[in-house]
C-alpha cells in the first residue's frame, strides 16, 4: 500500500469513527456525559478524551496510565477524529473505552487496513453542506425509501459511459405517492422508463450547481408502506474530444446518497476491447471531495466489476478506473 | 384483526427477529460470546437468554428481574424465536437487551402489529423433506432477488427473467443450481453468468435442475449478480399462477407479473402455498397497475412458496 493510500484508509477509518461518535446512541451518551456543551455536528474532544481517560484507569496498557488526565489525550483524540495521525493503538483505544460491538470493531480495522468488504455503510456525508440544503429545500421532505437498488453501468468501447440500467423498488413512506424524484449530477442524458414508471413529469430541471431533478410518474399510486419496482435506463451525451482532455468524472460511476438506501448492488461493465488497467471500488469524502478509501477490485469474465451492500447512507460510493497508457486499444483494434 | 391474522403478524415478526440474530454483524457476536457451541443457521436460545438476563438484572423492571438467570428465560426465548409466543413485553425486552437501532425497531413493531406491507414471512413449508433433502445443503445465500413473469396474448407463461444477487457460503463457489418444476423450458444466461453446466437433469421427482457458471469463482461471504431469462414451452396450459418456491431463506423479494393487454386477468391474487404442491393456505386479492402487472416485495422469507395466482375473465 502506498503512503496516499494508508493515509486514505485512515481518513477513512477517522470519519467512520468520527460518524460513530456523532450518531445518536450509545457511543454518543457515553462522551456527551462529560461535555458541557454539545454542539450539532461536532464532537467534543475533551469529553472524548474523558472517556478514554476513564478507560485507561480500569484497564492500564502501562504503569501512566493509571493516572492519565483527559486533557493529556486531547491531541491525540483531536488527531485521531480530524484523521491526522489515528495510529493501530488509539484506534484499539477508542474500540475499547467506547465498547464497540464486533461488527464496528471489523469495519474500522478493515477502513484503517485499507482493505474491506464492507456491507454497511454509513458514510461521512454525500454532499456539501449548502448543496445538500438546495436539494433538501427543492424536494421537500422525503415520500419514499429505497428498499432495494441495482446500478448497472456499461462502459462503451470509445471509453465513455453508455448506460446505466437502474432497477429499483421503492415503498411509499407517504399516502398517495405517484412520483419519485429523478437527480443526477448531470442533464447531459437520456432517460428510458421502463416498468413501473408512467412517464416523466416535465424536463430535468436544474436545482443546485450541477444537480438536475425530473420526477418519475408510478404506474400505480402507492398507500402508505405499498411498494413498486421501477426499471429506467439513463443513456449518457458527451462532447467529441480526445481522451487524454477528458475529466476525472468520465473514469469512474458512482452513487450519491442522502438517504438510506437498502440492498444496493452496482455493477460496471467495461467493453472488450477497451478494458482498464485498474479498477478501484471506492467511498468519496462525498460529491465534490476526494476518494477517502478505496481497493482494487477484479473483473469477472464478462469485465465487469461488482459491489453489493445491505444499506448505504448519507455517502458516495462507486468504482473509479485508470485506462493504460497509449494509444486507445479501439483505435488499434481498427487501425 | 382476526386470531389468524395476529398469528401471523407475530410469526413474521419472530422470523425477522430470528435473522436478525442469525445475521452475522452486530447482534450475532452478542449471544455468540455465551455459547458454548454454536450451529450454523441456529440461536442458540441458552446464549440468547443470557443477554436477556443480563440486561434484566442491569435495567430490571420488575424487583425480581435483578436476580434473573439465562436458565429462567430459556423457554421465553424458544417460544418467541418459533413464532409460538412473542408478546409486546418480549419483543420489548429483545429490542433493548441487543440494542437494535430505530429501523429494526420499527420494523419488528410493524411486522408484529400486523401494521407492515413489507412482509416477512416463514412457513409452513416449502417442500417434502425428502425432496429438500435430495437438493443438498446449500452452497449460497440469496441476499436480493426479482423474479419478473411475462404473460402472452395466449394467456400462457411466455418469459422470466430473473435479477439475483447471490452470496457465497463456501469457497470457490462457481456456479448456481437453477431449478424448476418443468425442463420444458430454455435458459438463456446474461450477466454474471458465464454459461450452462450440460442440460437439464432430474434432481427430484417434481424438480429439474442446470447448474449456470458463475462469470466468477466466489470465495466465502463474496457476492455476485446473475441475470437470466426462462423461455416456456409447455405442451398443455400450466397452473394459473407463478409460485417461488424458498427452501431455506431469500432476503429482498420482488415478484411481479405482467400479463399481455389481449388477455387480462378477472382476479389475481397474492398468495402464500402450503409447499411446492400443496393447496393455497392464504390469498389476499390484489390490482393490476397501469402497465397490467402486479408486484409485491418482501424483506425475507423462509422454508415457504408464495406468487401470484388468477382468473381469467
Amino acid at each position: 500500500m502506498s503512503e496516499a493510500q494508508a493515509d486514505a484508509s485512515r481518513q477513512a477509518a477517522a470519519a467512520y469513527l468520527r460518524e460513530l461518535l456523532l450518531r445518536p446512541g450509545r457511543y454518543r451518551r457515553l462522551w456527551e456525559q462529560y461535555a458541557e456543551r454539545s454542539r450539532p455536528g461536532q464532537v467534543n474532544q475533551l469529553a472524548i478524551a474523558e472517556v478514554l481517560a476513564h478507560h485507561l484507569w480500569e484497564h492500564p496498557r502501562t504503569a501512566a496510565d493509571g493516572e492519565v488526565l483527559a486533557r493529556q489525550l486531547k491531541d491525540t483524540v483531536l488527531r485521531a477524529v480530524s484523521g491526522r495521525l489515528l495510529s493501530k493503538s488509539t484506534l484499539t483505544l477508542f474500540i475499547d473505552a467506547f465498547g464497540m460491538p464486533e461488527l464496528e470493531q471489523e469495519r474500522l480495522r478493515k477502513l484503517w487496513d485499507g482493505s474491506s468488504r464492507i456491507s454497511v455503510l454509513s458514510g461521512p456525508h454525500a454532499m456539501a453542506p449548502e448543496v445538500t440544503a438546495e436539494v433538501v429545500a427543492a424536494l421537500g421532505p422525503a415520500r419514499h425509501q429505497t428498499v432495494s437498488v441495482h446500478d448497472h453501468h456499461l462502459v462503451g468501447r470509445d471509453g465513455l459511459a453508455v448506460r446505466t440500467r437502474t432497477l429499483q423498488v421503492v415503498e411509499a413512506i407517504a399516502d398517495g405517492i405517484d412520483r419519485i424524484p429523478y437527480i443526477y449530477d448531470t442533464n447531459a442524458l437520456t432517460l428510458e422508463l421502463g416498468q413501473g414508471c408512467k412517464g416523466l413529469d416535465g424536463y430535468l430541471q436544474r436545482i443546485s450547481g450541477d444537480i438536475y431533478k425530473a420526477d418519475i410518474l408510478l404506474a400505480k399510486p402507492l398507500g402508505l408502506g405499498e411498494t413498486l419496482t421501477l426499471e429506467y435506463v439513463t443513456s449518457f451525451h458527451y462532447p467529441d474530444e480526445p481522451e487524454e482532455q477528458r475529466d476525472d468524472a468520465t473514469r469512474q460511476y458512482r452513487r450519491a446518497t442522502r438517504r438510506r438506501m437498502e440492498s444496493f448492488d452496482i455493477r460496471v461493465e467495461f467493453h472488450p476491447d477497451k478494458l482498464p488497467e485498474n479498477v478501484w471500488w471506492a467511498i468519496w469524502n462525498g460529491m465534490e471531495g476526494e476518494v477517502i478509501a478505496q481497493e482494487e477490485a477484479d473483473l469477472d469474465s464478462q469485465h465487469a466489476a461488482h459491489r453489493y451492500l445491505r444499506s448505504i447512507e448519507n455517502t458516495v460510493v462507486g468504482f473509479h478506473w485508470a485506462w493504460p497508457e497509449g494509444p486507445l486499444d479501439g483505435d488499434r483494434a481498427s487501425s | 384483526m382476526t386470531e389468524v391474522q395476529a398469528d401471523a403478524s407475530r410469526q413474521a415478526a419472530a422470523a425477522y427477529l430470528r435473522e436478525l440474530l442469525l445475521r452475522p454483524g452486530r447482534y450475532r457476536p452478542r449471544w455468540e460470546q455465551y455459547a458454548e457451541r454454536s450451529r450454523s443457521g441456529q440461536v442458540n436460545q441458552l446464549a440468547v437468554a443470557e443477554v436477556l438476563a443480563r440486561h434484566l438484572r442491569n435495567h430490571p423492571r420488575t424487583a425480581a428481574d435483578t436476580d434473573a438467570v439465562a436458565r429462567q428465560l430459556k423457554d421465553t426465548v424458544f417460544r418467541a424465536l418459533s413464532g409460538k409466543l412473542l408478546s409486546r413485553s418480549t419483543l420489548s425486552l429483545f429490542i433493548d437487551a441487543f440494542g437494535f437501532p430505530e429501523q429494526e425497531r420499527e420494523r419488528l413493531w410493524k411486522l408484529w402489529e400486523g401494521s407492515s406491507r413489507i412482509s416477512v414471512l416463514s412457513g409452513p413449508r416449502a417442500m417434502r423433506p425428502e425432496a429438500a433433502a435430495k437438493l443438498g445443503p446449500a452452497r449460497h445465500r440469496t441476499l436480493s432477488l426479482h423474479d419478473h413473469h411475462y404473460l402472452g396474448p395466449d394467456g400462457q407463461p411466455d418469459q422470466h427473467r430473473t435479477i439475483h444477487v447471490i452470496e457465497a457460503i463456501v469457497d470457490g463457489l462457481d456456479r448456481y443450481p437453477y431449478r424448476a418444476d418443468t425442463n420444458a423450458l430454455t435458459v438463456e444466461v446474461g450477466q454474471g453468468c458465464d454459461g450452462l453446466v450440460g442440460p437439464f437433469y432430474q434432481a427430484t421427482e417434481d424438480i429439474y435442475a442446470v447448474d449456470i457458471l458463475l462469470a466468477r469463482p466466489l470465495a466465502a461471504g463474496e457476492t455476485g449478480t446473475l441475470e437470466y431469462w426462462t423461455s416456456f414451452h409447455y405442451h398443455a396450459a400450466p397452473r394459473r399462477e407463478f409460485r417461488r418456491i424458498v427452501k431455506s431463506s431469500i432476503e429482498n423479494l420482488d415478484v411481479r407479473v405482467e400479463f399481455h393487454p389481449a388477455r387480462l386477468p378477472r382476479s389475481v391474487y397474492w398468495a402464500v402455498w402450503d409447499g411446492m404442491d400443496g393447496d393455497i393456505v392464504q390469498s389476499e386479492r390484489v390490482m393490476l397497475d397501469s402497465q397490467f402487472a402486479v408486484h409485491r416485495y418482501m424483506k425475507l422469507l423462509e422454508n415457504t412458496a408464495v406468487g401470484f395466482c388468477w382468473d381469467w375473465a
